[in-house]
């Protein structure tokens, strides 16, 4: 699964955005590359286990490089990033690099490290998000 | 750093005005500390994200729930940090026994079940079936020991009272920093998303696939 991952990312995976959407706010930098929701399962790292969402859900992978800007090491919690739906907020069931997820949903940046990591949020079937948020750098997700 | 910015702006605006009206610069000091103390605040309030079936009903049967600290930029914390945090060095000192306690039982039942289905195995071919059923024994008894140390890796305090820790912690954090509680009346937030998500709701799906909502009460 997690080469199945990283083939897909890699460009033949299809999206609902690809492409490169930059914000910067508080010395963060996010990059969003891709979003999708063509990836049914998500391995659980070093398990031979993958979360299926809940009925009436699908997974929306939102893949993305992360930067620490300032001149200090910082640490981003991935339970910063959301997406809306209606009046609530959906944050993310799982945040990780490619090969392996966050258990601790936050990570420690040095100065100017910049990682690739994906955060994965059950969003029900049939709706799609208008944006997509982390802390307070704001995307419009374009709809094709 | 968008309040540092605002900050800065305004304190431009107040160099502004000191030039034209000298006498009037230390009222305009005053809108870049409550913007510092707004910022505080949704850096350091904590958030009770709750996981479960429905957005709003909390202490649900099967919920759970974890905390993060800020409002814009959540970090997550185990139970027992947030509880220390709030002051309750108590509650947090069982939470983590409880913790290891499920966990010695998971890696135990982990440990005991492989050589429970070993014993069997050997069972079958050396003793004509006593030994099997003894390792049978081990594989069932070291199912059960995993999977009740998992449904103990849940916080057994329950989410009403994580969220009124969480409450009153924040409430005693405006008080500090000069903010008015949140019940009051309050003037309109230049930054609207903290006010948004201090107030709002949210869901998240659990890990094992089933229905999970969760949800923020400020």
């Amino acid at each position: 699964m997690a080469l199945a991952v990283g083939v897909m990312t890699a460009g033949c995976l299809p999206a609902i955005y690809k492409g490169h959407m930059t914000r910067a706010a508080d010395e963060w930098s996010i990059e969003v590359r891709a979003i999708s929701d063509s990836i049914g399962a998500v391995q659980i790292s070093g398990e031979p286990t993958y979360a299926v969402p809940p009925d009436g859900y699908r997974w929306i992978w939102v893949f993305m490089n992360v930067r620490n800007t300032a001149a200090a090491p910082r640490t981003f919690g991935y339970d910063s990033c959301e997406l809306p739906l209606d009046s609530a907020t959906v944050l993310p069931s799982f945040a990780g690099s490619v090969m392996s997820l966050f258990d601790d949903r936050k990570e420690s940046y040095r100065p100017g490290e910049e990682s690739y990591r994906r955060v994965i949020f059950a969003y029900p079937k049939g709706r799609y998000p208008a944006t997509f948020r982390c802390g307070n750098m704001l995307f419009e997700i374009p709809r094709s | 750093m968008g309040c540092a910015v605002s900050a800065a702006s305004l304190s431009l605006l107040a160099a502004g005005v000191a030039r034209a009206e000298p006498v009037r610069t230390l009222p305009a000091a005053s809108p870049p500390a409550a913007a510092g103390a707004a910022d505080a605040y949704a850096a350091d309030a904590f958030m009770i994200i709750h996981l479960g079936k429905h957005l709003d009903v909390i202490d649900e049967k099967g919920s759970s729930w974890r905390p993060v600290r800020g409002l814009v930029y959540r970090i997550a914390l185990t139970p027992p940090e947030f509880l220390e945090a709030v002051g309750r060095p108590d509650l947090a000192g069982h939470e983590r026994s409880r913790h290891r306690t499920a966990r010695t039982l998971s890696i135990v039942g982990d440990i005991v079940a492989p050589i429970g289905l070993f014993a069997t195995l050997l069972g079958l071919g050396v003793s004509g079936g006593k030994g099997a059923l003894v390792g049978l024994g081990a594989i069932v008894g070291g199912v059960v020991m995993h999977e009740v140390g998992e449904s103990m890796l849940n916080p057994s305090l329950p989410e009403s009272e994580a969220l009124r820790l969480a409450d009153a912690y924040n409430n005693a954090l405006r008080a500090r920093l000069g903010l008015p509680p949140l019940d009051a009346p309050q003037m309109p937030s230049p930054k609207k998303e903290v006010r948004t998500l201090a107030f709002g709701f949210a869901a998240l799906p659990s890990p094992n696939g089933g229905v999970a909502v969760l949800g923020a009460r400020f």
